[in-house]
């Protein structure tokens, strides 16, 4: 028993560390924001998610489990508020945005998207 | 031509590739322009550095610094295996003349469960006294600072990115009454949990931060009235002065009477620690807040 769960709980934090490797990776790898914001949002998101799920299930007791299901909560509504804020700060402030990025208007998206399907 | 797995890693490695390039949507199909060539040798001096030293040191570079970081990582897990077991009672640390009355009369003493919170507020209060005027000074030092230009610019732009988000807004609505309440908690508990003043009135400074950042400082004055920093800090400063100083001058052992150590683990125990906390939460969040407050222009 106590194996078995120690072998899941080991699946769970090595597969969070590498989600980590892979975006901290990501994070130097780019140099542009938003494709840094892109790969920083894995670790607390899905990073934070494998790693505190192995720290459930090699908690010694249950009363460990609402407080780390606590801290996943209050992260998943925190950094993606973080994120949304810091990339709204690089839209109003960086002026060479353009050349970075487009920007679609409502529904052009879609309809670029039929174009290319009927070409 | 296909190229090889190498080729491609060696093509992203040197920048001529970006994986980005996927992720962001490019503009009439242009590339973006491109920033620096090569940043990420920018410190090496390319003009005076012939092709094959360049190359050299490509393949020097990383290899020494995995190698450097290899060794620092064998180093560190070796101290980390040197280190006493975690309650060892025969380690170093656990075994001096003071750490053994601490732990030995600490409870009755103090009366406090959090033996931390017994350490910094009872047997070494002056340390965590002389800690809160440091905060304090560095908060009237800035003050002066910042309050010595005269002509404050108005910039309500920066304000107005986060003031109009409705996202930022709602969740700010939702989280600060439970960030100012855990601090609170944090601050009440710190005699008999893990906890205190510092970082409960750290907690609470950043819940009036973020009240005041998605709302307006109306709203947050409404919650510590701006004006009345300097007398919360003061009082505090005042109290705990007069309180411990009081406390010392009587052999460390004056007001035992008004404030009794009571029964270990009640929440009015403890004697002086808890109204102590209190007065360290407030110099605390109040400083937070207030350089908050400077630094964004408002009037404290």
């Amino acid at each position: 028993m106590s194996v078995l769960r120690l072998v899941f709980a080991a699946v769970f934090l090595f597969s969070g560390l590498i989600v980590v490797l892979l975006s901290v990776t990501g994070v130097f790898r780019f140099r542009f924001v938003m494709n840094r914001m892109h790969c920083a949002a894995l670790i607390d998101s899905l990073g934070l998610f494998l790693i505190l799920t192995g720290l459930m299930i090699s908690a010694g007791s249950l009363s460990y489990i609402p407080k780390l299901l606590l801290i996943l909560v209050i992260q998943w509504i925190g950094s993606p508020i973080a994120s949304h804020m810091v990339g709204r700060l690089e839209v109003r402030t960086d002026d060479s945005i353009a050349s970075h990025m487009r920007f679609y208007a409502e529904g052009e998206v879609e309809r670029e998207e039929a174009d290319d399907g009927h070409h | 031509m296909k190229k090889s797995f190498k080729d491609r890693l060696q093509a992203w490695d040197s920048g001529q590739f970006e994986l980005g390039d996927a992720l962001v949507r490019e503009t009439d199909g242009r590339r973006p322009p491109e920033k620096e060539e090569d940043v990420s040798w920018a410190h090496v001096p390319v003009g005076r550095v012939s092709q094959v030293e360049r190359r050299l040191f490509r393949v020097l570079y990383p290899v020494l610094a995995g190698l450097l970081a290899l060794v620092m990582i064998a180093f560190l897990l070796f101290v980390v295996e040197q280190l006493p077991a975690f309650g060892d009672a025969l380690s170093p640390a656990n075994s001096s003349e003071v750490i053994k009355r601490y732990i030995a009369s600490g409870l009755t003493e103090t009366g406090a469960v959090n033996i931390v919170a017994g350490i910094i507020l009872d047997y070494r209060a002056f340390d965590t006294l002389g800690e809160s005027h440091v905060l304090f000074t560095a908060a009237i030092v800035v003050f002066i600072l910042l309050l010595a230009e005269t002509e404050l610019p108005d910039k309500p732009s920066d304000r107005r990115i986060l003031m109009d988000d409705l996202i930022f807004k709602k969740t700010a609505f939702f989280l600060s009454p439970f960030i100012l309440l855990f601090g609170t908690y944090v601050i009440l508990n710190g005699h008999l949990g893990p906890g205190g003043g510092f970082s409960g009135g750290a907690l609470i400074g950043a819940g009036l931060i973020l009240v005041s950042m998605a709302f307006g400082p109306r709203v947050s004055g409404r919650i510590v009235a701006l004006k009345s920093y300097r007398r919360i800090v003061l009082v505090s400063l005042l109290f705990y002065s007069l309180a411990k100083g009081y406390s010392f001058f009587c052999g460390a052992n004056g007001l035992h009477t008004i404030f009794r150590p009571g029964t270990p683990g009640r929440i009015f125990s403890a004697g002086l620690i808890l109204p102590l906390n209190i007065a360290v939460g407030l110099v605390v969040a109040c400083t937070m807040f207030g350089f908050y407050s400077l630094f964004t222009r408002e009037s404290v």
